[in-house]
């Protein structure tokens, strides 16, 4: 008996140990040593930027996709606007995960107390909400990144609802640089610190997002961009190309620009499948344009020659690997190259395009051809190739056939090169150039390249707010965006 | 930590101390047959209660308190047997069997040997022979089709690759794999999780096993059985027992030495009618310029080699869209020069592979004295993969010790060390060799790549900004592990029915792997870099320390035996990684020598459990046996206030031949079981709260934000079984029949439920849905002839079905996401369906089911996803036959499975690229073909479903049907059935008899084969050349995916095993 008591008393003793004493640790033990839950905003802010950049400029949706639908580049082989389920839900989750860390690096910047940092990602957030939504049209914006308040299936906005939250969230942004404080940091990678280059992209984002909406509300726009353009010492804009919103790469492996990491050459011998499209090689080459040789490679045979999209492009041999233009080096083959969010010539341009139709007094030849001008000095074009280039009729303004403001938006589509998505929006928006022939695939239906990229399967299945109206007709087209306003298109 | 250990060492030591004082008689209980100690055999004092168990060494002691008197000892399948009590206190009792009655004894939770009769739940055993006759490297494949309910899927035919065990289905949305427990303490089974995509398989480290170590396995299948093992063994435990040099010999030594050939056997049907190239076949010529001769056409249009890059016609794309072969066509080619024969090489896939040679040799020493029992062994195992240039060795030292130094006490030493590595190991999947040859000109010269590798490297290529594949080999994926992983006890008996046993165990595992790639790459040469290489350094260690108090009473009709314990555990794993993407001397592959910034990160995890256990079962009048299990588990991983969760099991068990005194000829034995368990389950460690992930860009530290949300109150997991089944046994036991049925429901399980991205987050950790599986399991035993010439013939049937059903997830969420996949198809669980359904893009049809086709005549697409099938087999199962005479030996195994849907990438590459035989079936390539369904003629419902339709008319090529762009927008042509039966073993061996050889004890040489033959397969596999069975990993994700298999191979055997 007395052994059982003693039994007894070793296993209570037992007992008592592992619940209590043993169990006290547990707290600590279960906090990652490698992982902290609080970090600086900077830190927080490079990784939303390069995040952001890497699904913007990286080489799928830059080329392939959005490249392809405005007419600048394309995957020869098949030539398709490849839609594949996977790549498109991780497009959209990047985009989306990058807002979500903007928003996360803006919260600790507040916390930290730091307006500058804060305006610069909300100014980011914005950037990337506009991009997405004139991806996609209808998406999530003003319930979303907010599961903190129990929100897990954020409603979808109209477009129109978006953007007119981005301008304000721009403009706050812009006010609160006005009044700013702290320093932006090691995160800063693109402006290096400087407050002033920070506002002008702030403010050239929002002039941006007024002029692409300016179809369709036409009061806003106007007197949003009257709102900046009139109060230059309020709200610079970028207008040189000292300012321009280019992130550059730093080159050294890892860190290398991102079309350079895919077909990247550095010994002569290109091969990759990426290349350029037909529709900007002839552009270029129809007013002997002197950035065609810093855009585009002679072919095998010596010539410049881009991608066709139509039926039976598959059987041309002119589409075949020797016949096709590389893209050129500038662009395509430097470690160190550049991820262009935006520049001072697309800025000029939309000034023009708002002197041109009134929003604003002034000279819409002289922003017009400092657009031009800007775009060249960028390409390292010299001013005697500028001004022989500005002196072509259907070049110079009020020169040729091409009205004014078909001249703009030509030239804004060729100084944007690299900027697919921006520049597939601006063609869709003002159907300059003209693309009537598409891929082979939906040629026979199609009229126009994509309206849109379909929204991404899973997020049928995971969000319950999934607008069923939505139209989707062969994958890319039906519904237009809000600010299409193209008519007779299919 | 020290301190837990110090006090479970503490405890034992006081516990012994305390002893009772009388007269002890010992002894030691066999059995006649092959001298072999019996465990759990009953020693009672005739007409009084008193009695005790045997050990697992046979022994016993019992105390004595009258003087006189009679022993009678009994035990499961044996002869009763009557001994009076002598002034000896030693008695050496030797048991005959009871032929009407064999049953077996088997080791249960917690290293428990029990007689198999009084269990109240299903296990199956599976002894040495079974597991060493046509061995496997990885011991997991052995277990195919043996064991009812068990699913295996080998992860393919590349050294080491891991294989997948799933016992009753898949429960769970987050692991499903098995406990593995060697002698009393789990160790580490991580599996390699690749996904859809495949990539490097590292293999499952249960493989490091050896199986000539193993003296018995036992599958504990379901929660009842398993539940003193707490929430890991939710899906079932492997139990191992080693071998402990127990056996009658005075000194032992086993040699065994086999050499295994793998030849690939199970080839993908390639076409050999059609070559590289576009716009060549047949009918596009007629159709486009019937005016120029086919030699002509097919110069100018289909394929013409200058440089591969473009420069001749279509030579820059491996494709096999050209001009037909052996049709007399003189072509520019790249290996055989300008005009030259246009051939197929039917072979050029086949000739890449080797034979594969897996050499082993096993030396084992054992000694058998009073006081010490020991055995010491040795295994060298050196495997030459089936690619060139691959290879695995492992080495492995593995000892037993017991040592008794006095009747009371016996403390045993279990350990083994083991040395892993392997120089290279072969990609897998969508960036392995298949899909080399997936997108290869099936006029492809392998014979030349491999020459001209030889000759000028990596240059001169086929396509110049490809790499030769034989340079890709140089490409080194390698790793090495040096592990131990054993247990120390000590086992006190305190009186004649208690003792006290403390134990240690420990899992350690240190590995490294590297991976790198050489300057030479085309993609290397064109950005200049050096090379690269990627370093990863991993940490395993568990440590497991339990105390267990025992006991064993007797009164009158019942007994009473069980344990009460305590167990720590702690795991804690740690991995270190370094890349360089850029390397200033060329293939110089240390971190130092990198240019630019490495790539670095590490990682820490660990969580900790505590424990209490209790386990009693009851017997009354050998036919009625209760057991009861409780245990309560604190776990490190969840909040405080759920920290602590208590589970609970019943069982019952009840020999109706025992209780009604049934003797019959018929009816030999009937036992029904049944039971229910509880067992509860923790999260992983650090899921408590958001973290950031670190990282790095050019210098600067960079933090990305969890995108997980972390849960607000985690409850443990809970999964609820019951399973019933009876044991019945026929015309002397020559027919055997043992059946359960079984449900299992889990709960709350702990999960990462994906949300929309828009929210912020792309999960929320939390408790969530709910998984059934039911099923029933049969196990069919008949001794078919049993000679008295010596001949006999006994044949194993299992079978298994289990049905599964996600019965609710979260919420509204219609799925969750258990696999990424591959190129757009997923896994997905959703509620009112059975886990894993494949999620893809479907043909766009009308609504009487027809296909749609464009204008073009060709299928539309749809970027609407939609379920494509399931990947749960229907059922599984094995039948296997042994046949004896005299010294020969013969065993046969099949295995099989029903049913089970898997998306190929093999499929869904072989329309486009042309290279599979069914893109050449039917004369397409000469006639064309018409899509069956109907045109798009634009009618459609209110749902958007296209109503009616033309029937289709349009004659299209094969090459713009099966090469159109279409297919990547469509993964339902790509599901295929998973049905096989597979002739899996066949051993033939033979013992030669030894009367001239006295100090030889055994000499037995075998020859056997593995995999020797799909004997049945699906159309669908069939058609491709796909092997059903193979999977990618031995994890979830893969699942339901198959990529661009390695061809598996058909594997033959030679092996001697020596004994004196």
């Amino acid at each position: 008996m007395k052994t059982i008591i003693k039994i007894q008393f070793l296993i209570l003793a037992a007992v008592l140990m592992i619940s209590n004493s043993c169990t006290k640790d547990f707290t600590s033990m279960n906090t990652n040593p490698d992982s902290p839950t609080v970090v600086p905003a900077t830190n927080v802010f490079l990784k939303a930027t390069t995040s952001v950049i890497g699904t913007l400029y990286g080489e799928r949706l830059d080329i392939y996709y959005a490249g392809s639908y405005a007419g600048q580049t394309a995957a020869i082989g098949l030539g398709d606007y490849e839609y594949r389920v996977d790549i498109n839900n991780s497009m959209w989750r990047s985009m989306y995960t990058a807002m979500t860390y903007f928003v996360d690096a803006a919260r600790l910047a507040q916390s930290e107390g730091n307006t500058n940092l804060y305006a610069a990602a909300m100014t980011m957030k914005a950037f990337a909400a506009q991009q997405t939504t004139d991806i996609w049209g209808r998406v999530p914006y003003s319930e979303a990144f907010r599961m903190s308040e129990g929100i897990i299936y954020p409603k979808y906005d109209t477009q129109q609802e978006i953007y007119t939250a981005i301008l304000k969230e721009l403009k706050d942004a812009a006010d609160m640089f006005n009044n700013g404080t702290g320093a932006l940091g090691a995160g800063d990678w693109m402006y290096k610190g400087n407050i002033v280059k920070w506002k002008k992209f702030c403010n050239s984002v929002r002039l941006r997002v007024a002029m692409r909406m300016s179809n369709v509300d036409e009061a806003t726009a106007k007197s949003v961009v009257a709102e900046i353009l009139n109060n230059p010492s309020t709200y610079p804009v970028i207008t040189e190309n000292a300012d321009n919103a280019y992130f550059w790469w730093p080159g050294v492996s890892p860190d290398q620009e991102p079309w350079f990491q895919r077909m990247g050459a550095l010994d002569g011998k290109k091969k990759d499948q990426y290349r350029t499209n037909a529709v900007m090689v002839n552009a270029l080459k129809d007013n002997n344009d002197p950035r065609l040789p810093v855009y585009v490679d002679k072919n095998k045979y010596g010539n410049y020659n881009g991608y066709r999209f139509y039926y039976g492009q598959t059987r041309d041999t002119l589409n075949n690997g020797n016949n096709v233009s590389f893209i050129a080096d500038r662009f395509g083959n430097d470690p160190k190259g550049f991820s262009p969010l935006l520049n001072a010539a697309e800025v000029n341009f939309f000034i023009a395009e708002a002197r041109q139709r009134s929003f604003v007094a002034g000279d819409a030849k002289e922003a017009y051809e400092a657009g031009i001008t800007q775009s060249m000095l960028e390409n390292s074009i010299g001013s005697s190739a500028i001004a022989a280039y500005l002196a072509q009729p259907e070049i110079a303004w009020n020169g040729g056939t091409t009205p004014n403001i078909k001249k703009i938006a030509l030239q804004n589509w060729l100084a944007i090169f690299k900027q697919s998505v921006e520049a597939w929006s601006e063609s869709r928006r003002t159907d300059v150039p003209l693309m009537t022939s598409v891929s082979e695939n939906y040629a026979q239906k199609h009229n126009r390249p994509p309206f849109r990229m379909a929204y991404a399967d899973e997020e049928k299945s995971l969000n319950t707010h999934f607008p069923v109206e939505v139209t989707e007709s062969d994958i890319f087209w039906g519904t237009q965006v809000w600010w299409d306003t193209r008519k007779g298109i299919q | 930590m020290k301190q837990k250990l110090l006090f479970v060492l503490l405890a034992m030591f006081f516990a012994g101390t305390l002893f009772g004082q009388t007269r002890q008689l010992t002894g030691k209980v066999t059995s006649a047959a092959d001298n072999q100690p019996i465990p759990g055999a009953t020693v009672m004092i005739k007409g009084t209660q008193t009695g005790v168990t045997t050990g697992t060494d046979g022994k016993f002691i019992l105390s004595l308190k009258t003087p006189g008197g009679t022993l009678e000892v009994s035990s499961v399948g044996f002869v009763k047997l009557d001994i009076p009590i002598t002034a000896s206190n030693n008695y050496n009792i030797s048991l005959v069997a009871d032929v009407k009655n064999i049953d077996e004894v088997v080791v249960t939770a917690l290293g428990i040997t029990r007689a198999k009769k009084t269990l109240g739940y299903a296990v199956q055993d599976i002894n040495s022979t079974e597991l060493v006759e046509a061995k496997d490297n990885n011991i997991v494949n052995t277990l195919s089709g043996k064991i009812a309910g068990v699913q295996v899927t080998s992860g393919g035919s590349t050294v080491g690759a891991s294989s997948r065990i799933v016992i009753r289905g898949n429960k769970s949305f987050a692991g499903n794999e098995p406990l593995f427990v060697i002698d009393g303490t789990p160790i580490f089974n991580n599996t390699t999780n690749l996904d859809g995509g495949g990539g490097i398989d590292w293999g499952n480290t249960a493989s490091d096993i050896d199986p000539n170590n193993i003296e018995s396995m036992t599958v504990l299948k379901g929660a009842n059985a398993a539940a003193l093992y707490g929430s890991r063994a939710t899906n079932g435990v492997i139990l191992i027992t080693t071998k402990k040099g127990k056996d009658s010999r005075k000194l032992g030594v086993d040699f065994t030495t086999s050499m295994t050939f793998d030849k690939v056997a199970y080839l993908p049907k390639f076409q050999n009618e059609y070559g590289g190239g576009w716009n060549g076949e047949e009918y596009i010529w007629k159709r486009d310029h019937p005016e120029m001769t086919y030699q002509d056409y097919s110069k100018t249009y289909g394929y013409n080699w200058v440089d591969g890059g473009g420069g001749g016609v279509n030579d820059s794309w491996p494709i096999n869209w050209g001009p037909r072969l052996d049709a007399g066509l003189m072509l520019d080619q790249w290996s055989t020069g300008p005009n030259s024969p246009w051939i197929s090489r039917p072979n050029n896939y086949k000739d890449f592979f080797q034979t594969g040679v897996n050499s082993e040799n096993s030396l084992a020493v054992s000694a058998n004295g009073e006081k010490a029992t020991g055995r010491l062994a040795f295994t060298n195992l050196n495997t030459k993969g089936i690619i060139d240039y691959t290879d695995q060795a492992q080495q492995t030292l593995n000892g037993s010790f017991t040592l008794r130094p006095t009747d009371r006490l016996t403390a045993v030493t279990n350990i083994t060390y083991l040395k892993k590595g392997s120089n290279n190991i072969p990609n897998n999947g969508y960036s392995g060799i298949g899909v080399d040859y997936a997108w290869m000109q099936r006029d492809f010269d392998v014979n030349y790549a491999k020459q001209l590798f030889k000759d000028k490297g990596n240059s001169g290529y086929i396509f110049p900004d490809g790499d030769n594949p034989y340079y890709n080999l140089r490409n080194l994926t390698g790793f090495n592990r040096d592990r131990v992983f054993g247990n120390s006890s000590v086992d006190y008996k305190i009186t004649n029915w208690l003792s006290v046993m403390g134990r240690v165990g420990i899992d350690f595992y240190n590995e490294y792997r590297k991976d790198i790639t050489q300057s030479g790459t085309q993609g290397n040469i064109s950005r200049k870099r050096g090379g690269q290489f990627n370093q990863t350094q991993f940490y395993f260690n568990e440590t497991n320390a339990d105390l267990m108090l025992k006991f064993d009473k007797t009164f009158g009709d019942i007994r009473i035996d069980g344990l009460l314990g305590a167990n720590y555990r702690n795991v804690l794993a740690k991995s270190m990684y370094m890349a360089a993407s850029d390397l200033t001397v060329p293939d110089l592959y240390t971190i130092g020598n990198v240019k630019g910034n490495p790539s670095v990160s590490m990682s820490t995890n660990e969580k900790e459990t505590n424990s209490i256990f209790f386990a009693a079962n009851g017997s009354y009048k050998n036919f009625l046996f209760l057991g009861v299990t409780a245990r309560n588990d604190w776990s490190s991983t969840l909040p405080a206030e759920n920290r602590s969760y208590f589970y609970p099991s019943v069982s019952l068990g009840f020999d109706a031949t025992e209780a009604f005194k049934i003797k019959s000829n018929i009816l030999s034995y009937a036992k029904l079981r049944g039971s229910w368990a509880k067992v509860g389950g923790d999260a992983s460690a650090y899921q408590l709260a958001r973290t950031y992930s670190v990282g790095t860009f050019n210098s600067i530290s960079t933090f990305s934000p969890g995108l997980t949300y972390p849960p607000a109150n985690l409850k443990p997991q809970i999964t609820t079984s019951f399973e019933f089944g009876g044991d019945l046994r026929f015309f002397k036991d020559r027919l055997s029949l043992d059946i359960t049925y079984y449900d299992q429901t889990t709960v709350n399980q702990i999960l990462s439920v994906a949300t929309s991205l828009t929210t912020g987050y792309s999960a929320m950790k939390l408790n969530a849905g709910e998984i059934e599986n039911s099923g029933l399991e049969l196990m069919l035993n008949v001794k078919a002839i049993e000679n008295k010439s010596g001949f006999s013939w006994d044949l194993g049937l299992n079978w298994g079905k289990n049905k599964n059903m996600v019965n609710a997830l979260y919420g509204g969420l219609e799925s969750y996401r258990i696999s990424g996949g591959f190129g757009g198809a997923t896994t997905v669980g959703i509620p009112g369906q059975p886990w894993g359904i494949i999620w893809g893009l479907p043909f766009v049809r009308n609504d009487a089911g027809k296909i749609v086709v464009g204008s073009d005549g060709i299928p539309l697409t749809t970027n609407v996803g939609k379920n494509l099938g399931n990947v749960t087999p229907d059922w599984t199962g094995g039948i296997r036959s042994v046949l004896r005479y005299k010294n020969l030996y013969m065993s046969l195994l099949l295995d099989g499975r029903k049913g089970g849907k898997f998306f190929s990438c093999t499929a869904w590459h072989a329309y486009p690229t042309g290279t599979y035989a069914i893109t050449t079936a039917n004369n397409v390539r000469e006639t064309g073909l018409i899509v069956d369904g109907v045109k798009d003629d634009g009618v459609k419902n209110a749902d958007g479903v296209y109503v009616g339709g033309t029937p289709n008319d349009i004659r299209v090529s094969a090459q713009d049907y099966y090469g159109g762009a279409w297919m990547w927008n469509n993964h339902e042509y790509s599901i295929l059935d998973g049905t096989y039966i597979k002739l899996r073993e066949l051993v033939l061996s033979y013992d030669i008899p030894l009367k001239k050889l006295p100090w030889c004890q055994k000499l037995t040489i075998s020859v056997f084969g593995r995999n020797l033959a799909i004997l049945y397969r699906d159309k669908s596999t069939r058609d491709l050349g796909i092997d059903p069975e193979v999977g990618l990993g031995g994890g979830d994700s893969g699942v339901g995916f198959e990529n661009f298999q390695i061809p598996t191979t058909r594997s033959l055997g030679f092996k001697l095993a020596l004994s004196f």
